[in-house]
Parts: structure tokens; sequence; C-alpha cells
């Protein structure tokens, strides 16, 4: 591969005057250099100042697909366990205690369930949000609601609305990635950046249904020497500029530029971002990669872990599926043993490297399931009220926010909607979910619309 | 529930221009900052869910809020004094204080001096009178009252409204543009200029055909247009629909809809070897203009529609192919469960394409958001139950679920793809086939004796062997069904039957371990038969009720409905149902897709969803006419309303931008414009090729897919298909020809959002990404097609003589490269950016070496493949304006 050493801006705003110069002086560039290249010559991902100090630089959303049990993991119910079999709140149906054991763990003593006997050492740094809600018990409105604020319209993701509130602290690397994504339940809209500029949309690695070890960004390696794809590039990006003048306005054209400015820059540095065979026989140990059972998500998650580190913003591995209608036993028992020890190898690896105080690390799922059962052996849909937990980045550790009833069914105490867990993420990135909007068709749109209060409670 | 009403409101211009024309700075101060807190803080107790607004007022109309409630009007428009609203929010009565403290008490200062600015400027309220339907109803609340749910506007029949006459008599070309005009007179939007000549045809040859008009072709044009422009138009349309090229493009967009793709895809992903045929038959649909109608009906009901000849036949047979497509769990243990999941993947399926509706939703529990009982969920099941799907594949260690695949009449004409065998080599598969039964039925017997005494079973060598042994015999077993008796590949499809009328009885299985591997692997005997469904309780198939008479969904039967003949599955008059004119939605949905190929957003956006949970349509009075009018006046005719749509002036508009109209309607939801959008990976694909001149036109017989037989794509064990042959096919071919299985598209396709045939598509994602810039730019594809293409350019415009620079012959390779690319020539300052570009191209584009000059042809020629690559890689190549 040729050298492509020292990076500079393709289309810095010098580079591309002299591309007018040289080529387009006879465009009159005043309003583009007005308007696209002033912002470019500190460009769409530059960093931005915050709104308020920030808790957290960076996002690591471990998003379980397909709707985790709470009343099994995380939301320790024993009022459940004793009322087993008795009838539970929905018409003909029976309460269903769970199978596992709930201890006590850490200095805090947080109830956690042994379906995570690795992550329980890491109690004290577990941050439990026991008292979520979401809109609907579907799979495909719940997820969009979770990743975008709405079910029914197309908004931007948490993840492009965090990088374009930061911007992103390198600018060879996409800002936002999401590993192996889910394909359905709204598909990319769940990384898509809407009608916030394209650059913002997260960048895809592999898929759900494919392993990660396979997966790759492929076409990294340029085909002729820097200087040559420069000049190519060059031209490619003055044809871009003169079409965006000509249209006006149009976004699109904007997120071809973009693109092509990042790709260039990542053929760089992703390589060697992506090749996690670099890391210690004892690192990768500690994310289970030498155990087929957890090598596929401890991949991810040192992926992730080498990602934030060289300054990707938002991280976001899809972990499914955790739809137990049926055969919850074995099921789950499955899910959480793939991902306990590489969460814990994550959080331990974080620690050490000193990066967890200021990287947030979220786990979920877009709802929980039903404390009563579905068949022998199963659990429904339950959006009002379920668990997700956060780690590191400004967040009280050992700590448990809100709570639902006795029988986990709906949440009680502070419950938190969506809109007030975007707020929140938001709120330890820095940023006032209020002020961070962004003008579309007539008015300002945000994350949270008009709604969203931050759980100040569990800042640290 | 506020918040969805609200940003309901918000994003459908159409509804926020009130009788009061207001400036855009009075609309904004409104939404910014009044209607964010009536919602907020008002709307709970004086709103549109309230059942008794308290005080009598309400709060979310403007006229309610001029009129009041109990104590008089809230708001008198420039009267600060005067309005209650004011005095309320102040705080200034403790009896009329609002909002009261429970729901936060006394709001900001600066909120009540914003209320105090509004009603000063004389209470500014875009907010239209309510209207009835869409926006105003709350739309995500679980129906209680069936009546009322059955009230959403596409559940209604479509009316005819005779087309509106518009202000300015001259704009309107046609009845569909006549409606178009009114909806933006309603708000004031005047749509742009029309595009120029070459514009209008590249868009044209785009959506109608897929391909780029050639540059002879533009020129040709152009010179019509200027003597005629609609008759230059007319002949250029009927042009294109008379290609073979129109079907391979529109069959593309039917493709999505029918989740179409040459693997099962999910835990196995078994190849679909003959799911080709469908995929031609498609393409062939549309290039004959299949009527709609009938082409509906052969998908699901092809097989038992009377054929008049053998091709026919073959044809309907391949057309229920639709039914069989779809993703599957080859993996699932239980046989029940694997049928119910069958049914409800094809019942969704069904719904959706045709129907814009999720009735799969319905499976569980009555839909939660739609008027569709669960009970019809189960109506409809009886009939899919009653169907038996085949699709083919391989029996083995994961694969429980194989079948067998449907053979063709042998007269039918249509090709047989792949190897033949000799007799010599038939007969031997066939005795190790027979040989291996015996030897896999022999370990089945001892593997179930020896369950009684698992001491003995269960090493691990033992078990590979055994692995091995079922893996290869599944194979053998389905290859050896394509063949004939003297060794030639048999005519097969996939698609549907009747089950029997009754249940055949069972072949003599006495045979303890026969039976126990057919009550482990065999559809259950329930649904071996034309059927009623039970309802099963909550979808569990353990919980069978009583039976539910098969049938359709009543909310979407406004005639009689047509009753299903015994010993029938009923998918027949599913099909009949689906076309009646008592059926609402069929032709509307069919209408919107084609409104959305041709312009990239349906007048209905979500094209897959014309239920309470999707967007209703901008022009209603449009949809409705054109569904009448394809169903009636064109006789379910696609290309006729193609044709109708390509020759409007709506479709003849420019895609120029203006403010105004892009603030009063961002979504260009009322066609003020033609929207510029990204083509499709298909169309990026073949453009790429037809520039290069390797586009190969002749369709291939077969796929790549296809090639590699009954195979599981990487899988652990037997004949595994890696992935890359899949996703790196060989062959310049359209790329609707391209090697289509799950989980495994072709790179081009798949970086550039083509569908992955999991769910319906109507509507594709668009994206623009890095992985599309480094596609473009380091793919040895698109580097093979630069080369190709900068090699036609030297060919074809031969440089003076050996050595004579860059300069050379620069502006005409130049001008023919735009013309090949973009439809147009380049500017003056485009041919000096060329100039610029060789001028700095480096010598030696390969290797490091500092160089300046390009002085050799080798260099000479690496410098016009890059400006060739940066042609394929520009905006302009993958937009269409």
């Amino acid at each position: 591969m040729n050298s492509c050493g020292n990076i500079t801006p393709l289309l810095n705003r010098r580079s591309l005057l002299q591309g007018i110069a040289n080529g387009f002086g006879w465009l009159a560039f005043s309003g583009l250099t007005g308007r696209s290249l002033a912002a470019n010559a500190t460009g769409p991902l530059a960093p931005k100042p915050t709104h308020f100090p920030a808790r957290a630089k960076r996002v690591i959303f471990l998003c379980m697909t397909g709707g985790p049990s709470h009343v099994d993991t995380f939301d320790y119910k024993p009022k459940l366990t004793a009322d087993s079999g008795n009838a539970g709140k929905r018409p003909g149906t029976k309460l269903l205690g769970s199978q596992w054991k709930f201890s006590q763990h850490g200095k805090s003593g947080l109830y956690l369930s042994e379906l995570f006997p690795t992550l329980a050492k890491h109690a004290d740094e577990l941050c439990l949000l026991r008292s979520m809600q979401t809109n609907l018990p579907a799979h495909p409105q719940a997820f969009l609601n979770l990743h975008t604020g709405s079910s029914q319209f197309v908004r931007p993701s948490l993840g492009a609305w965090s990088l374009y509130g930061l911007g992103t602290a390198n600018e060879n690397l996409p800002g936002f990635v999401t590993i192996s994504p889910s394909t359905s339940n709204g598909g990319a809209q769940n990384y898509g950046s809407s009608f916030l500029p394209a650059i913002y949309q997260g960048t895809r690695i592999g898929s759900n249904a494919r392993s990660i070890a396979n997966a790759r960004v492929a076409n990294l390696e340029p085909s002729v020497n820097q200087a040559a794809q420069r000049t190519e590039l060059e031209l490619l990006q003055s044809l871009n500029a003169q079409k965006l003048k000509k249209d006006m306005v149009n976004p699109e054209v904007e997120g071809v530029i973009q693109s092509y400015e990042l790709a260039f820059k990542m053929q760089s540095e992703m390589p060697s971002v992506m090749d996690v065979e670099k890391e210690t026989a004892a690192t990768k140990k500690l994310y289970g990669l030498d155990n087929n059972r957890t090598a596929e998500f401890g991949r991810k998650c040192l992926l992730a872990r080498r990602m934030v580190e060289k300054g990707v913003r938002f991280v976001e591995i899809n972990h499914g599926n955790w739809d137990q209608h049926f055969n919850l036993g074995t099921a789950l028992a499955n899910n959480c043993n793939e991902i306990d020890l590489p969460i814990a190898g994550l959080l331990t690896d974080l620690q050490q490297r000193g990066m967890l105080k200021d990287t947030l690390v979220i786990w979920g799922g877009e709802f929980g399931r039903t404390p009563h059962a579905q068949g022998g052996d199963g659990r429904d849909h339950n959006n009002k009220g379920f668990t997700m937990w956060m780690a590191g980045g400004g967040v009280k550790g050992g700590y448990s926010y809100g709570a639902t009833d006795d029988y986990g069914y709906e949440a009680v105490d502070k419950p938190m909607p969506i809109h007030d867990w975007h707020a929140t993420v938001l709120a330890l990135l820095g940023l006032d979910h209020e002020q961070l909007t962004f003008p579309y068709a007539g008015r300002d749109f945000r994350l949270t619309d008009t709604k969203g209060t931050v759980a100040k409670e569990i800042l640290a | 529930m506020k918040t969805i009403l609200y940003t309901t409101l918000c994003c459908l211009p159409s509804l926020l221009l009130g009788a009061e024309p207001l400036t855009t700075e009075q609309t904004n101060f409104f939404e910014k900052k009044i209607r964010p807190v009536l919602i907020d803080k008002c709307y709970r107790c004086h709103g549109p869910d309230t059942e008794k607004a308290k005080g009598g007022l309400r709060l979310d109309t403007r006229e309610a809020m001029r009129k009041g409630g109990d104590n008089g009007p809230a708001v008198v428009p420039g009267d600060v004094d005067g309005s209650l609203i004011i005095e309320a929010l102040r705080y200034a009565n403790a009896d009329t204080a609002m909002p009261p403290k429970k729901s936060g008490g006394k709001l900001p200062d600066a909120v009540i001096a914003d209320f105090e600015t509004w009603v000063k400027l004389g209470a500014p309220d875009p907010r239209e009178p309510a209207v009835a339907g869409a926006a105003e109803k709350p739309s995500s609340k679980t129906w209680s009252d069936y009546g009322e749910a059955t009230k959403w506007w596409s559940w209604q029949l479509p009316v005819s409204t005779p087309p509106p006459t518009n202000k300015d008599a001259k704009w309107a070309w046609g009845a569909v543009d006549h409606y178009i005009a009114a909806g933006l007179e309603k708000k004031e939007l005047q749509p742009v200029g029309d595009a120029d000549a070459a514009t209008w045809l590249r868009r044209v040859y785009f959506d109608l055909i897929g391909l780029p008009p050639r540059p002879q072709e533009v020129v040709d044009f152009v010179k019509a247009w200027a003597a005629d422009p609609a008759k230059a138009r007319t002949e250029a349309v009927d042009k294109l629909l008379a290609t073979s090229q129109y079907g391979e493009r529109w069959a593309r967009h039917w493709l999505d809809v029918a989740r179409y793709a040459e693997s099962s895809g999910k835990d196995v992903n078994m190849i679909y070897s003959s799911a080709w045929r469908y995929r031609d038959y498609v393409i062939g649909a549309f290039n004959a203009d299949k009527p709609f109608d009938r082409f509906l009906a052969e998908q699901l009901a092809g097989d038992l529609l009377p054929a008049k000849d053998s091709k026919a036949r073959a044809e309907q047979l391949i057309a229920t192919g639709f039914l069989a497509l779809g993703p599957k769990s080859l993996n699932e243990m239980s046989p029940a469960q694997y049928a119910l999941d069958v049914a409800d993947e094809q019942i969704d399926t069904v719904s959706q394409a045709f129907l814009a509706t999720t009735i799969a939703c319905a499976r569980c529990h009555d839909h939660k958001f739609d008027p569709i009982p669960q009970r019809e969920y189960y109506a409809l099941a009886g009939i899919f139950l009653s169907t038996d799907t085949r699709y083919g594949t391989a029996g083995g260690v994961q694969n429980r679920h194989a079948t067998d695949l449907i053979e063709l009449p042998v007269d039918c004409g249509l090709p047989a793809v792949g190897k033949k065998f000799t007799p010599v080599e038939l007969k031997s598969k066939e005795e190790e086939l027979a040989k291996l039964k015996v030897e896999r039925d022999e370990m089945f017997r001892d593997a179930f004796q020896q369950r009684r005494n698992p001491a003995e079973s269960n090493n691990a060598q033992d078990q590979l062997r055994r692995l091995a042994l079922i893996a290869r015999t599944g194979l053998l077993e389905a290859e050896l069904k394509t063949y004939d008796a003297a060794g030639n590949n048999k005519l097969l499809c996939m698609g549907v039957l009747d089950e029997p009328a009754e249940r055949k009885l069972g072949d003599g299985l006495g045979d303890f371990v026969k039976r126990r591997i057919q009550e482990r692997i065999s559809r259950p005997a329930q649904f071996s038969q034309v059927a009623d469904s039970p309802l099963y309780i909550r979808g569990d198939v353990t919980k069978p009720t009583g039976t539910v008479p098969r049938g359709f969904v009543s909310v979407l039967s406004k005639g009689e409905a047509p009753s299903i003949k015994p010993k029938t599955s009923g998918r027949l008059e599913l099909a009949e149902w689906m076309v009646s004119p008592g059926n609402p939605l069929t032709a509307r949905v069919m209408v919107n897709r084609v409104w959305h190929w041709m312009f990239g957003r349906g007048l209905v956006p979500t094209v897959d969803n014309f239920g309470t949970t999707g967007e209703p349509p901008a022009n209603l009075a449009l949809l409705d006419h054109l569904a009448l009018h394809f169903s009636k006046d064109l006789k379910w005719s696609v290309k006729a309303l193609v044709r109708e749509l390509a020759l409007s002036h709506t479709y003849a508009l420019g895609s120029t931008y203006d403010d105004h109209a892009f603030h009063v309607d961002p979504e260009n939801a009322l066609c003020w414009r033609v929207t510029p959008r990204r083509l499709e990976a298909e169309c990026i694909r073949d453009a790429i090729l037809t520039v290069s001149s390797a586009l190969d036109l002749r369709p291939p017989a077969g796929s790549g897919a296809a090639y590699y037989g009954e195979a599981q794509i990487g899988g652990p064990r037997a004949r595994v298909v890696a992935e890359s042959g899949l996703s790196n096919p060989v062959g310049n071919y359209r790329s609707v020809y391209l090697p289509a299985a799950r989980e495994a598209l072709p790179e081009a396709m798949d970086v550039f959002d083509a569908p992955d045939g999991n769910l319906v598509v109507g509507k594709r994602e668009s994206t623009n990404t890095p992985s599309q810039a480094l596609f473009l730019m380091n793919s040895p594809f698109v580097a093979e097609q630069a080369e190709k293409f900068a090699e036609k350019l030297l060919t074809a415009i031969p440089s003076s003589g050996p050595n004579a620079g860059a300069g050379d012959k620069l502006a005409e390779r130049v001008r023919w490269a735009y013309g090949l690319c973009f439809s147009r020539w380049p500017t003056e300052g485009e041919i000096y950016a060329a100039q610029a570009f060789f001028s700095r191209f480096p010598a030696d584009s390969i290797n490091d070496a500092p160089s300046s000059k390009l002085k050799d042809e080798k260099a000479l020629k690496a410098a016009w493949v890059s400006f060739c690559r940066a042609l394929y890689g520009s905006a302009e190549f993958r937009q269409l304006n």
C-alpha cells in the first residue's frame, strides 16, 4: 500500500480555492465559500464546544435487540418469585418468577442476577435505570423510538445528534460507527441522519447476520499512489462543489462531498483500527476472544474500544436476539453467556486505560418483558417498565434509579421515558437537549421533540 | 399521544396554513413559542383527547381558542388585557390561574411575555379548523371501538372527483396536473419552471429503463424537442416502454416488494436454485404489460387458474413463487411452529405488498392500531395453511424442512439450466444414494434405540460420521430430484399448490424409524389438507382454540366478499377479493407505488403502510383519481399508467430549488418540483457499465446463485458456497440478473442500499456514505470500468501523433466523456478544470516517483483512467435531476 502518511484535508479552503483558480475561476464562489466552505474550514466534524462541561466524551451503546427480560437480569423482584404461578395482571396470565437467583454485589450491594457473574464484579460501576418506559410494545416502533425518539417519522438517530452536537475527535475516522446493526426494525433509520447533514449518519461495519470476524471496511487500499489520488479527488470534489453551487440547496451533494473527504482519510487510519489482532493475548482473553461462546461479542467490544480510543464519538454494538417469547430458560441464558464476560472485559479495559471516567457505556434494548409467562417458558413484550444501565462517563456507580412495581410491570418510581433517557445521555455529553436543535421545515427540531427531562440524580 | 399529534401537524405543511394568510415569521413565532407550550401545558385538559374539556374550553384549534369556554374568549387578538389566557398565565386571579400547580405551576416570565407578544401581534395562529380524519385523529391508540376505528381514510372506498379547474388554466397538460396544481394553489405555491430537454430525457431514461441515454440520443432528442416538445416526449416515452429494458427496470421495483432473493436467509441460508424463474417471470410480465389484477392473481393463485397451454401453465406456476420465496428458519425444531411461521410470512408479504396493511401484526392479538381482529388473521392463515409451499433446498443436518420443487410441463418451452449427467454418472449417483439411505436408516435405528441405552452412544467421532452421512444423503437426494431418467435437468420452479382436499393415507410407514423421522421433519397432518385454521391464543402453537372459517379482512370488504369453494385453499378467492371494486386499497396501493417509483416519493409516503401508523396522503383526490382510473379506464395497465405520469407536466418540472416553496413544503409532498434523487444501486452499476461499453444486455439463462445448486451459503458442512462467489460475481449483465442471495448481496448492490430481501421494501434507503466513496475510489470493479472508459475515449478520439501530450484532443475527449456520463456537454469552465487536472496529474501514478509531465502514452492513459473514475464518482453521476 502506498504511504498515506501526512494527511491534510482534501477539501480544505486553500486547495479548493486553488482548484477554483485552476479551473473554476469564472464561478462566483462567494455564496458557497460563505456557507459550506467557511463551515468546512473548521469542518462539519470539527470538535464543537459543549453547552456545559461534559461528563463523558464518547459513548459505547450495547444495544440488545429484541427486548431483554428485565425481571431476569437487572430488576430484582422477590415478590414475583414468591407469587410465581398466581394470576398475572393481564387476564388469563400467570406470573412467572425468575428461574435465576439474584444476589447483592459490590460495596453498593446492587442486586444482580446470576446470569451476569462476571459483570457483577463491576456492580459498583453500574447505574441501573430500573424505570425505563417506551411508547409501544412492538419491535419496529420501540426500536426506532429508542434510536430516534420517534417511531412515526424518520428522524435523526441518537448517534447522529451526538456527533452533530460534539463533532469528532478524529477526522480520519467516522464519528459514529454502528457495528453489525439489525437490518430490520427500521434498519438504517436507526443510525441515519434524516434531516441532519448526511455526514452525521452512522457508518455500518458488518451486519447482524454475519460474523464480525469477517467484517471489514472494504476498498481501503488505494489503486493509485497518493499524488495521483489527490489529483483525482480534487477534480472530483470540484465537480461536486460546482454541482452544489448550481443546485443551491442539495444535502445529498453535500453528503457526497463529505463522504469522499472522510473516505480519503479513512484509508490511512481505518485498517489499523480494525486490526484487532494487534492486541495482546491478555487483552484478547479479557474480552473472551479465546472462547467460541464469547468471541463474537468480545470482538465487537474490543473493536469498539479501539475506535473510541482513536476518537470515534459514538459506537453502537448490536446484539440479538432477545425476543424470548418461548424458550426463555435456554435462550436468555445463552445470550447472557455471550455478553457477560466481554462487557466486563470492556469495563475493565476502559478502566485500566483511564478511559472509563469519560466514556459512557450504555446497555439495553427497546423494551423489557412481561412478569407473566407466555406459554410455559417465555415472556411477552413489556413497554411500561424495563431496565437499562449506564456505566462510566459521569454517572453514579453502584446506583439504582427509579423502580417498577412489585412484579416489574410498570415503572412507578421516577419513570424514565425514552425522551428523558435521550435528554440524560445528551446531558452527560455536555449537551442541552433543548438547545441542540436543527432548523427544518420551518421549526427547530430536537431529539427530544417537546419533551425530555434530565435525570439529574444519576449524574456523579 | 400529544407529541405524535403535534409532530403530525407540524410535518404536514398542508395543514399549516389556515384561512388567515400568515407570514413565515408569524408562523414560526407560533410554532416555536406558542404551540409547544400549549401542547405541553394545556392540551391535557383543554385538548383533543379530552372527553370533556375543562371549563368548556379547548385550546387545540384557533376557532375554539377564540370562542373560548364558560368564562368567555381565551384570546382576543390584539387585546392583551382582554385575553383570558393572559390573565390565567399571569396568575393574576387565584381561581383562573393556569397551568395548575400539579402541572408545574406558573410558567417562566419569558414564556408569559411570549404569549403577550403573540396576542399583541394579533394572535397569528396557523392551525386549521379541525379536519375530519388523518392528523386530528389520535393515531397510536389500541382501538377499542371497532366502528370508530374503521373510519380511517384508507379503509374507505376511493371517491371520484372531477379534475379541479386551476387558476392558471394553461399549466395542466392532463388530469394528473390539474390535481397537482389545485394542491399547490391551496398553499399558494408556484411550480418551478420546466426541466430542459436533456435533463428530462436523462430522467425518463433512468426512470423507465434504468439506463442513461447515449450522447447521440440526447442530441437527436434536443433537436426533436425544439421542433415539437410534446411529440418528442411522447415518442421518447413510447420508444422506451417498448424496449425489453423497461421490464428489467420495473421488475426490479416489484422484486423489492416481493422480497425476492435466491436463498432462505436466516439461520441456515440455503440457496433457492430456481428462484430466478420468478425473476424472469416478473420481467416478462412488465414487458408484456400483464394487467396488474391478472399479475396479482397469478402470483397468489396461478396454480389454480385455468391455463390455455403449457407455456401459460408454466408461467402461472412460476408466478406463485412469490409465495415461496420468503426467508425461512429452516432449522426450526417444531414442524407445527414452522408451518405457522411460513404462513405468517406469506400473510405479512401479501398484505403489505398488495394492501400496504400490516395484517401479520394480528397474529398474537387484535391489531393494536388498525381494526383487524386476531380472528381475521386466522381466517387468512387457514388459506395459507391449506397451501403446500415448495421451495426445494437440500435437507441435512441443519435444514429440517426441505421440500420438493414443482415440475413444469416438459413442453413449456422454458430453458433448463445446469450440468447434465451421463447415464453412467446418474446411475452411480443413484446407487450411492440407495446405499447411503440404507446406512442412514440403520444409523437412525441405532440412534433411536441407543437412546434407551445412552451409555453406548454419542462419542464425538460417531456423531461427526452421522452428521456427514445425513448431509451427504440430503444433498444427493435434492440433487437427483432435479434430473430426469435420461440425466437431463428437469424443468422445476418454486411455488405453491393446494394441499389435498383430504389427507392422503400414509404410504405404509409402519416402520418405527421411518415414523420417528417423519414426526420430526414432516409437515404436521393437520396442515396437510385443506382446512380452516384454529385461532392460536397469543399466537402460541401449543394453544389452539376453535377454528375460524377461511375468509378475508372485514375492514377492507366494502362489497360482497367471494365465498371460498369447498376443498380449495381459497387463494383464488383471495385474489378475486383483492382486485374487486369493493376493496379500497389494492389499486390505491399500486398507483402509489408507481408514483413513488416515478417521483421518488409516494403520494402516501409510507408506501408499505396505509394503516393508522402510516402517513396520510398529501393529495387524496389525486390518489383516488389515479386508483379509479387505473383499475377502470386503464384496465390495470401499468405501462399506461407509467406513460401518463411520464407525460405529465408535473413530471416535466425542473428540480430547481425554491426558497419559499421549500419552506412551506420541504418534503415536496405537493410536487412543486421534481425532487433530485440518488439513483438506485442497479442504475449506478448499469450506468457505469454502459459508459464503459461493457454492459451485456443479453439476459443470462439462470443465475449466478443457481449455478451453485442446492447448497448452503457460508455454513459449516456439506457443499458450502463461499459468500465471495455471490458478493463479487462475474459477468457484466444488467444488475437485475446478479445473484441475489440473502446476506450475500453483490458489493455494488449492498453498498448502495439494495434491499436484502428480508422484508417488503416499497421504498429504498438512500444514503451517501464513505463506504460508497471507497467503493468508487478503490474497488477493482470501478478501476476496471474506468480503464475501459478511458480506452474508449482514447480509441474513439485518437491522438494526433505519438507523444502529442495531454493537451492534445483533450477538449473533444472531455466533451464525449461528459456526454456519456451526464447527458450534457461540459461548460468551458469544466474544460479548464480538466486541463488543470491533466497538467497536475503525476507522470507516475503507481509508484511514488516525483515527476511533473505526462510524457508517454502509458502515463497519459493512467491520467485518463483517473479522470474517468472521478466522473463515475461525482455526485452528478449518481443523481437524477
